[in-house]
């Protein structure tokens, strides 16, 4: 097959939509040379091998960049869109990954540009009869119940993770990355941006929450990436922030990033409504005991390998982290059960099913 | 008031009005984007290849969308 994949956000985004197309092309690359790769830019239009190579490293033969006009698009045999942007007209068949829909089941946490950008996508996808790609049964319980799909039409397949989440990494580098961000005490670890769903004034509420003992051994790192109505949040992390107790971090790269996860001695993602939860399966992958929602796709993803709490209680955020800190068993346990869990979203496991939608996908 | 504060003045003015006609702009580049994604779902419907139900759910949305972006949300 001669395969399209946008990686646009994967060179210019970030979050989990931007890990999403990184990994996609990443893998596609990597685990399936026996087919043709073309990638591409549909925000930019770059199209020089080199710019791609810069975020995904050297990429393998089969691998082309271009632009993304309608010649190259017709002599593809499907174009996958992994970032709510549908190419032009021209490719034979698509496929579209519809992470979350989440701005119709929870649209006061979304701008209205978001929304508009967000349906709009999703109409053209269903118009244009794409293959749609659910992150997890949630989402496509939600596309059934909020689009009247047939769950039949919707696939559903997990994003791969980053293979530097794993859990051995190397201490020596493990500890300079830590000693390089300024976090040197024992810490808790929220991932997330700054965006109302992510839920990180309730967190912060929880950590107020947690005996004084707790607050002094342990420091909260907020690893953030910018979002959007969060104006508030900011200035109340700002203020913590000068106190001492809350380290925020943004801009950080995958290894340190995995440095972090691997030491921490929880990480917290309570948040309100997700298509997945990268955070959660990379934390699990690096060995991280985790503490997440109950609600949403999260104890799908965590699969009964995390502390599940209702993330609308501040008290009961606060009581699973202390659970976890103060239990060495439960951690240790949790320590154990992650990586296995998060198997499931290796390139080894994920691109083989991948494969078998496309194959469908262009004999339909 | 000499021609150099005049031409001041003027600039202000109209660097301020481009940013009040901002907003408006875009919510008029959105509403034209949801009419066309409007169209597009409704010619799918009709040729059969979005299911019925799925195009009114998708159009519900989309028109209230555009309402929002209109300012008329009809609350």
């Amino acid at each position: 097959m001669r395969i399209g994949v946008d990686a646009g956000r994967a060179l210019h985004g970030y979050g989990g939509v931007a890990s999403y197309s990184r990994q996609l092309a990443n893998a596609l690359a990597r685990h399936a040379p026996e087919h043709d790769l073309v990638i591409f830019d549909l925000d930019r239009g770059i199209h020089r091998r080199e710019v791609f190579e810069k975020t995904l490293g050297p990429l393998p033969s089969n691998v082309q960049t271009a632009q993304g006009s309608e010649l190259e698009l017709a002599r593809l045999d499907l174009f996958h869109a992994p970032g709510f942007v549908l190419p032009p007209p021209g490719a034979p068949h698509h496929v579209v990954t519809v992470h979350d829909l989440t701005v119709l089941s929870h649209p006061e946490y979304h701008t209205l540009e978001n929304r508009v950008r967000t349906m709009v996508a999703v109409a053209g996808a269903l118009t244009r009869g794409a293959t749609i790609i659910s992150d997890s049964r949630a989402t496509r319980a939600e596309a059934v119940r909020l689009l009247s799909m047939s769950g039949e039409s919707l696939e559903v397949l997990p994003p791969m993770l980053d293979p530097r989440f794993n859990p051995a990494g190397n201490d020596e580098l493990d500890e300079a990355a830590l000693h390089k961000l300024g976090v040197d005490a024992p810490f808790c670890l929220a991932v997330g941006s700054l965006e109302p769903r992510k839920n990180l004034g309730r967190l912060l509420d929880a950590w107020e929450l947690l005996p004084a003992g707790v607050r002094d051994e342990h420091l909260l790192v907020v690893v953030a990436s910018a979002g959007w109505l969060q104006r508030e949040l900011r200035s109340r992390l700002s203020d913590i922030e000068r106190d001492g107790s809350v380290r925020l971090l943004t801009r950080i790269g995958g290894l340190d990033l995995a440095a972090l996860y691997r030491r921490a001695r929880v990480v917290v993602f309570p948040s309100l409504a997700e298509g997945f939860g990268l955070p959660v399966a990379e934390a699990m992958a690096c060995g991280a005991p985790v503490v997440t929602s109950n609600v949403s796709s999260m104890p799908e993803v965590a699969g009964g390998a995390a502390v599940l709490v209702d993330p609308e209680d501040a008290d009961a955020i606060a009581d699973g982290v202390a659970r976890v800190l103060e239990r060495t068993e439960l951690r240790r346990d949790l320590r154990e059960r992650g990586p296995e869990q998060a198997l499931q979203f290796s390139a080894e496991a994920v691109v083989p099913r991948l494969l078998e939608i496309y194959q469908r996908t262009v004999e339909r | 008031m000499s021609a150099g504060v005049a031409l001041l003045v003027l600039v202000v003015a109209a660097g301020l009005a481009a940013a009040c006609s901002r907003p408006i702009l875009r919510r008029r580049r959105l509403v034209r984007r949801l009419l066309r994604s409007e169209a597009s779902v409704a010619k799918a419907v009709s040729d059969g290849r979005v299911s019925k139900a799925t195009g009114e759910m998708l159009l519900q949305h989309l028109e209230g969308l555009r309402r929002e972006c209109s300012g008329n949300n009809g609350s």
